[in-house]
């Protein structure tokens, strides 16, 4: 299994490179990068010319592409295009927020998925089963900004009506959130509804899985063989019927994973969080491919990190399924 | 842990070999064709017991009808409304849902009625989302069949290939593309949408195509002489049919879904077409004063998705066999 | 002037921080009397609307000494140098203008009034030079005093050709024709030209701690942070990126007495979200682009926010391809001029939000300035006029219903502009209505934001003929009409860098040079005067209107005037005070 695993990591590599240049050669064709430039006042012809030359924009493509790739060993991945400043600083500030509410969201989202799938499970067919079956069924059938937006309106309002705040509508903190502790906290409190409106998908589906394999183990003839053995029905529940009934959900998770980071770009966008996908689309909008692919690379590595690892659980769940 | 059975590796929604209609290891059939006092015995072909499953899925079934209604309302909405969807209006403009002038769902920033156009949204919806499907589906079967059949460097590289669609941002290319291309134009963005919502069905159907190629009556079908492509489609495809159907409604779904959340990024169709995700978008900025601009589109795309959302449960519910009879 | 890419969707949004022009480029739009005191005693020419008279004059309200202000925004700068390329733009001057002083600071109306210097500064007009006497309690944060160094500092930190960061600044015009200086104690400095430089006022429109930044690397010294030493009423605290940046009160202040402990930028780029926060008591004030949905979210916010709309500097119009078939005809862009209703289209679509929006008759002075003559009055609305222009012209079609056709050339024209800008596409649609009726035909084709700007440029850097035929877009205007020579200008018959519609003529091109070397404010104001006359004959434009500004904010502070220009609604923050 680990040469498997080594494999594929390698293999990974001269896809994420196709990925860049195809992206790159993309975005070199379809605007010019000195846009912005040429429409600001009194630039001369002389001062573009020097700023072609200087940031190498004058070079066919190929030359570009590698100059970015040779900034990449130096640390970090290198400047930008247009302007004589380090993208490092910039994508890992945005990354590191995105994550936190990503990994949150996902988190709290397997949380409750687990709890939710476990209870319905165990009360198959009754009302709480329909009822979260129906919930969750809106969940997921719900797109993500909608409902943010929702979220958004119905703290408006009730702050119009009753004065009580409940949740900061955007940004990452408040204009005097404090140190250590009190800044978490207020990260946090500003990371609720965003998390919650990523989530909710994640949480409806990841439940509906949980609830399907759960019911199959609890029905299954091993878990009736420990009943009758007389085990007591809560440990069958915690250790044998949940953890294994957990492994297709954690899948799941896995797999679902690039899915919510492509759900944060409109997060982001609802609840002015400087993230990644805010980052993203700017540096699209500027035409500059050197930060695109760096923002490319890091998203393919965990993409395909992730992949993996949904592969190797299902691969070690079917064996037949295993050998590539 | 020595009271512990790994449990086989079957799960709802991963569909193994042995649990697909038309795999003869499980058929109930037996030889029998009358009983003792003359009655015929109704052979139960897995055709009519999934028939009979799904038509007892309630939520399902109530789902059929109200997207068949849909569908019929918005293909048919420029006999339906008394208004057009492009027609300003600038005294009506923002009222709510009334009665009169059959405004049923209100009017738009510029007086436009909402009923025609979020009814038009809808229309445009379904039938990307209809494309998206079709054309997903055919790439993923075709990727996964030949992936699965013939393994080796084919598979490597589909594989690869797929991995690499997995990894490029669909929002880049969509960018990207608009810059290229110019517009919003929606057969365009369902076939780009397309191109990248095939990888989980080419995985589902490689899985399947990897068992079933060891099977005898493969083996014998080969030995008769039967060419590679009457294999595929005669003996393997067959197989298929219960997770491509599933997946076809997951993609409906999802295209749906993430058409209005591109709208919504202003990645869609180009106004004056309303798609759902637009109306929403431009309903947004009015949200605290005009609820039903941004309410009512959302409500009828929920609806549609959740609609198919149970259309798709309904089968899967259908389609396996583990599941008791209720 | 450069092109203002309106904001429609975020991702338009983001562009137009680069597009912005900075002080760098100016001229004069003075009139001929200065008025003399406070911001509010102003004769405005600009369209003023408070809401509902709930708008406080400073004096009357009893304020409270300290609070905040949350300032959203919807762009963010890149580095705060607003004098290099990546700082060149609004939101990094609403940051800059706070703790670095100029000599003139631009008034909502477009007037000058002096703000580091002692009374106007003295010019001679040949040979052209400027002496300024910078006022004597006029000191920086750390008891410096702000003195000809300063001065001396600024112009050689542009000038200087071999320093490290000369590629980054973005431009030295003026600055560049200066000849020599001559220094008469601290306070007094004389810089001689060689040549006259009409918009001089807007020269050193930021001046810098030499004290502090000599011997500093410029091309990052002022990227991520500025100085704690301030010449105006606020100093840089700190930068979140991304989130926040604050300033605090400049306690050594020389100008009045700062009442506001603080002001907050916090950055959102979205305005459903940003006025959602605003109505949300979240935010006290930010300037969004005014819809008239917005206006009306506004109103229904309890009456906690007042705001000010105005006309502003951004002009919108519609520009023709004189290079494109049917188009190189005059009569035919006339006949086009003719037939738009452009009443129509302000009536429909800005004064919803502004009711004194007016339809703009020329493109050098704006409506609200002194110097406003109309010259394109000529072509209001008259769509009989425009097919009997056409038909002598020997134009001819098939019947009432069909489009015409000149020298062998159908009028069919494409239309494009910014995609999902609601405003601009319903202009569109209105337009097109329109000339359906006088026989000429628009097809409409939109693009996303930089893809449609990357259509318009100069026929040489297309090879030929570049690919549009009409655009619609805005530039964004300033006190001084100088930049216009670039935009309608051609050198023995090439079409200057921002020249995209190639049109030629040396008559106007004569007119604006000369206007530009010309320092008397009357004179140059007659000058470009007469090249509107000149362009309005040729038509390679239409103009169609100002786009509306908008300022808002939370009733309980005191201070805040819409000021559409580049000095920001910042221009008089040492001013604003909360009342409670």
């Amino acid at each position: 299994m680990l040469t498997y695993a080594l494999r594929r990591l390698l293999i990974s590599i001269p896809v994420i490179i196709a990925a860049t240049l195809l992206i790159f050669v993309a975005i070199s064709m379809s605007g010019d990068p000195l846009a912005d430039l040429r429409q600001q006042p009194n630039i001369t012809q002389g001062q573009i010319d020097r700023v072609r030359a200087d940031r190498g924009l004058d070079q066919p493509a190929y030359v570009q592409y590698i100059r970015w790739v040779e900034q990449i060993p130096q640390g970090g991945f290198g400047e930008y295009m247009i302007s004589p400043r380090e993208i490092w600083p910039d994508l890992r500030r945005v990354a590191t927020h995105t994550l936190q509410l990503v990994i949150g969201a996902e988190v709290i989202a397997f949380g409750i998925a687990v709890a939710l799938g476990v209870a319905s499970a165990k009360r198959q067919y009754s009302v709480f089963d329909y009822t979260t079956t129906t919930i969750s069924f809106v969940g997921y059938s719900m797109p993500a900004f909608w409902f943010a937006l929702i979220l958004q309106v119905s703290v408006v309002t009730i702050w119009q009506v009753t004065g009580i705040r409940l949740f900061p509508l955007a940004n990452l903190s408040s204009p005097n959130p404090g140190t250590g502790f009190a800044f978490f906290v207020d990260r946090v409190h500003h990371l609720i509804l965003p998390m919650a409106s990523l989530a909710i998908f994640s949480i409806a589906s990841y439940s509906r899985y949980m609830r399907a394999s759960m019911l199959e183990v609890i029905n299954s003839d091993y878990v009736r063989t420990a009943r009758a053995k007389g085990v007591p029905e809560r440990k069958i529940t915690t250790r044998h019927a949940m953890r294994n009934a957990m492994i297709p959900t954690v899948t799941v998770a896995a797999l679902s994973f690039g899915a919510l980071l492509s759900g944060a770009i409109v997060i982001e966008t609802v609840f002015g969080l400087d993230g990644m996908g805010r980052y993203f689309i700017l540096q699209l909008n500027r035409r500059d491919p050197y930060p695109i692919m760096a923002f490319l690379v890091i998203t393919a590595v965990v993409t395909v990190v992730f992949n993996l690892i949904a592969d190797l659980v299902y691969g070690y769940l079917d064996p037949r399924i295993r050998f590539d | 842990m020595t009271d512990e059975i790994r449990p086989r590796p079957h799960q709802h929604g991963f569909p193994t070999p042995e649990d697909l209609p038309g795999d003869t290891s499980r058929e109930d059939l037996t030889g029998a064709d009358v009983y003792s006092d003359g009655t015929e015995v109704e052979a139960r072909s897995q055709w009519l017991l999934f028939r009979r499953k799904f038509l007892r899925h309630k939520l399902a079934m109530g789902s059929i009808v109200f997207l068949f209604i849909v569908t019929v309302l918005a293909f048919f909405v420029e006999q339906i409304t008394p208004h057009a969807f492009d027609e300003p209006n600038i005294l009506m403009r923002q009222t709510a849902p009334t009665f009169e002038d059959w405004h049923l769902f209100g009017t738009d920033q510029i007086g436009r009625d909402y009923l025609t156009r979020v009814l038009l949204g809808a229309q445009i919806s379904l039938r990307l989302a209809a494309i998206v499907a079709v054309l997903s589906t055919a790439i993923g079967v075709t990727v996964g069949a030949l992936a699965g059949f013939y393994r080796g460097w084919i598979d490597s590289l589909l594989m690869r290939i797929t991995d690499l669609v997995l990894v490029i941002p669909l929002l880049a290319v969509l960018l990207v593309a608009s810059a290229l291309f110019g517009g919003g134009d929606p057969v365009r963005i369902a076939i780009l949408l397309a191109l990248f919502l095939w990888t989980s069905l080419a995985r589902i159907v490689r899985g399947v195509f990897l068992s079933l190629r060891e099977k005898e009556y493969v083996q014998a079908a080969r030995a008769c002489g039967a060419s590679d492509l009457r294999i595929i489609v005669r003996h393997m495809l067959p197989n298929t049919i219960g997770p491509i159907v599933v997946n076809l409604t997951l993609v409906l779904a999802a295209a749906i879904l993430i058409e209005a959340t591109l709208s919504f990024l202003g990645l869609g169709v180009n106004p004056p077409l309303p798609a759902l995700g637009r109306l929403m978008d431009d309903g947004r900025s009015s949200m605290l004063t005009s609820w039903w601009l941004i309410i009512l589109p959302g409500i009828v795309l929920v609806s549609i998705a959740l609609a198919i959302n149970f259309i798709g449960d309904g089968l899967r519910d259908a389609l396996d066999p583990t599941q008791q009879e209720s | 002037m450069q092109p203002f890419l309106s904001r429609s969707r975020r991702l338009m949004v983001m562009c137009s921080a680069a597009a912005l022009v900075l002080a760098a480029c100016g001229g004069t739009d003075e009139a001929p009397e200065l008025p003399e005191s406070e911001p509010d005693d102003i004769e405005s020419d600009v369209d003023e609307d408070e809401d509902e008279g709930e708008g406080e004059e400073a004096a009357d309200v009893e304020t409270v000494a300290g609070g905040t202000v949350l300032f959203g925004d919807e762009q963010e700068p890149t580095i705060l140098n607003g004098f290099l390329i990546d700082g060149n733009s609004l939101v990094t001057s609403k940051v800059f203008n706070n703790q670095f002083p100029g000599a003139y600071v631009i008034q909502p109306d477009f007037t000058l009034e002096p703000w580091v210097i002692e009374g106007e500064a003295e010019i001679t007009e040949d040979p052209f030079s400027v002496t300024y006497t910078i006022r004597d309690d006029a000191d920086w944060s750390d008891g410096t005093p702000i003195s000809v160094d300063d001065f001396i500092f600024l112009y050689e930190t542009i000038s200087d050709e071999d320093a490290p960061h000369a590629d980054q600044i973005t431009s030295r015009a003026g600055y560049e024709d200066v000849s020599d200086f001559e220094v008469d104690g601290d306070k007094t400095i004389t810089f001689n030209f060689n040549e006259p430089y009409a918009p001089w006022q807007l020269l050193f429109a930021n001046l810098l701690p030499a004290h502090v930044l000599d011997g500093e690397d410029f091309e990052t010294f002022l990227n991520d942070e500025l100085p704690e030493v301030s010449g105006g009423p606020y100093v840089f605290d700190q930068w979140d990126r991304g989130t926040q940046l604050r300033m605090v009160r400049n306690d050594e202040y020389w100008g009045n007495e700062v009442a506001l402990e603080e002001i907050v930028f916090r950055y959102v780029p979205d305005t459903t979200t940003l006025t959602q926060q605003m109505i949300g008591g979240e935010l006290d004030m930010y300037d969004p682009q005014p819809q008239i949905e917005l206006l009306d979210q506004l109103d229904g916010a309890d009456d906690r926010i007042d705001y000010e709309v105005g006309l502003g500097p951004v002009w919108e119009h519609i520009d023709f391809n004189t290079q494109v078939e049917g188009l190189d005809q005059a009569h035919v862009r006339q006949a086009i001029a003719l037939g738009i209703n452009r009443e129509q289209i302000v009536e429909a679509l800005i004064q919803p939000v502004d009711p004194d929006a007016v339809v703009l008759q020329q493109p050098f002075w704006m409506a609200n300035s002194d110097y406003y003559e109309e010259t394109f009055d000529q072509w209001n609305h008259d769509p009989e006029a425009a097919i009997a222009l056409l038909e002598d012209n020997g134009c001819t079609r098939d019947g009432d219903n069909a489009n015409f056709e000149c020298d062998g050339v159908e009028l069919s024209f494409r239309i494009g502009t910014t995609g999902g800008n609601e405003r601009r596409e319903l202009a569109q649609q209105l337009m097109q209505a329109d000339l359906s009726s006088v026989g000429i035909e628009l097809t409409i084709e939109n693009d996303e934001g930089a893809a449609f700007f990357e259509r318009l440029n100069t026929p040489e850097n297309c090879d030929g003929v570049c690919d549009y035929d009409i655009a619609l877009f805005a530039w964004v205007g300033s006190p001084d009409p100088s930049g216009n020579a670039n935009i309608y200008g051609c050198d023995d018959g090439q079409p200057r860098p921002q020249n995209w519609t190639a049109f030629c003529d040396d008559e106007l091109t004569a007119l604006m040079d000369q206007a530009n070397q010309t320092v008397d404010l009357d004179e140059n104001a007659a000058l470009w005067n007469e090249a509107a006359a000149v362009i309005a004959e040729g038509v390679p434009i239409v103009p169609l209107f100002q786009q509306p500004q908008l300022l808002a904010w939370e009733n309980t502070i005191t201070g805040p005037q819409l000021n559409a220009t580049n000095q920001t609604q910042f221009w008089n923050s040492g001013e604003w005070a909360r009342t409670q």
